[in-house]
């Protein structure tokens, strides 16, 4: 299997289970869903009448993007939307360490306190996300960057 | 082509393991204390909860006082207290004795002296007087009834069956609470949460 296949299939295997779990474990699904309202008031950022409605589809959000990063359809703009809510999350979980709020991150389960690790744990799924966004130019870098040798190399035997 | 297929596959699998995944081990609806509504409501909240911890005070008195009156005064839903003392807090064992035995003079002096332990927790929890607490809420003839139902071993049975109840729904930490609809359970919550959201989650099954 070609390197750039298998990197391909890596990243998009780990932010799929990545946004399907995440989502499951605070769904419905799970029984969760209360769990995971108290987990956003906890972010004390969010009115209180728009909690439950994000608890209540937030997850199927992540759920969907998981499934649609799997399938592949448009895989540019999946990943896109992925690295956009990475970056999101990452953003929020910063402001709320420095405003000195002690809450569940509500990431992956919950029971889970916002400290430097969650966000750098959270952060390192920006990777494979940013990777499927600029494959296509990395990849064509290489091939601009790899084509002169090859053509000096076969010069010699032409 | 076959890739196609093999990513379907793929998914399929992914949602069906989701699907079938199990649910959240339930609680007993028939141990604690029905402080409001009844066993046939369409709804169950199922409190697993300690006097002395102050998460437990702020769900009980900002969320669990308000479904009283909006929802179990209509029997739209069945609330159900378990003691469930933790040993970090060393006056919660006493409480849960003392709402035990108010629970035996009835429900109306039950939900006082649940008011009253809630309301005065910074006060006790300091000190350990209780019973200054508790006889507020109560008139001097039933305070002299609750002592002597207080003598009863059968009122530390009644807070040890709430803890070995915890105990087996691998209960941590308080609150913890269930949401049923009959023997289905809806949801489980480990952490306090604002009465709006409740509302919101309980109007929405209760269509």
């Amino acid at each position: 299997m070609k390197m750039r296949t298998l990197l391909h299939w890596l990243c998009r295997c780990i932010l799929a289970a990545m946004f399907i779990y995440s989502g499951y474990v605070k769904s419905e699904l799970n029984n969760a869903t209360l769990q995971f309202a108290a987990a956003i008031t906890g972010y004390q950022i969010i009115p209180d009448n728009l909690v439950f409605p994000i608890a209540q589809y937030f997850p199927w959000v992540e759920i969907a993007l998981g499934l649609w990063i799997l399938i592949g359809w448009k895989i540019w703009w999946s990943s896109a939307a992925a690295s956009a809510l990475m970056l999101f999350f990452i953003i929020l979980l910063s402001v709320t360490l420095f405003r000195g709020i002690e809450t569940d991150c509500g990431c992956f389960g919950f029971g889970d306190r916002i400290t430097w690790k969650t966000i750098v744990r959270d952060g390192s799924f920006l990777i494979p996300a940013l990777y499927l966004v600029l494959e296509p130019r990395i990849w064509a870098r290489r091939k601009n960057s790899a084509a002169p040798s090859t053509i000096a190399a076969l010069t010699p035997e032409d | 082509m076959h890739c196609g297929r093999f990513q379907t596959k793929i998914v399929l699998a992914l949602f069906l393991l989701v699907l079938a995944a199990p649910p959240a081990r339930p609680a007993e609806g028939t141990a604690g204390q029905i402080l409001g509504g009844t066993l046939d409501a369409p709804v169950r909240i199922e409190v697993f909860s300690d006097f002395e911890c102050p998460s437990c005070r702020s769900l009980y008195l900002d969320v669990m006082r308000r479904v009283l009156v909006e929802y179990s005064s209509q029997n739209k839903v069945c609330l159900i207290y378990h003691e469930f003392p933790l040993n970090i807090h060393q006056y919660s064992w006493p409480a849960a004795r003392y709402a035990e035995a108010a629970a035996r003079l009835g429900r109306d002096q039950l939900l006082k002296v649940y008011d009253t332990l809630f309301m005065d927790q910074a006060y006790w929890s300091e000190n350990g007087n209780l019973e200054a607490s508790v006889s507020k809420a109560l008139t001097r003839a039933e305070m002299q009834k609750l002592k002597k139902i207080m003598q009863d071993p059968g009122i530390d049975a009644a807070v040890q069956k709430g803890v070995q109840l915890a105990t087996q729904n691998r209960i941590k930490s308080t609150p913890t609470w269930y949401i049923f609809s009959g023997q289905r359970l809806l949801q489980k919550v480990e952490s306090r949460l604002t009465y709006v959201a409740l509302k919101q989650y309980l109007d929405s099954i209760l269509k």
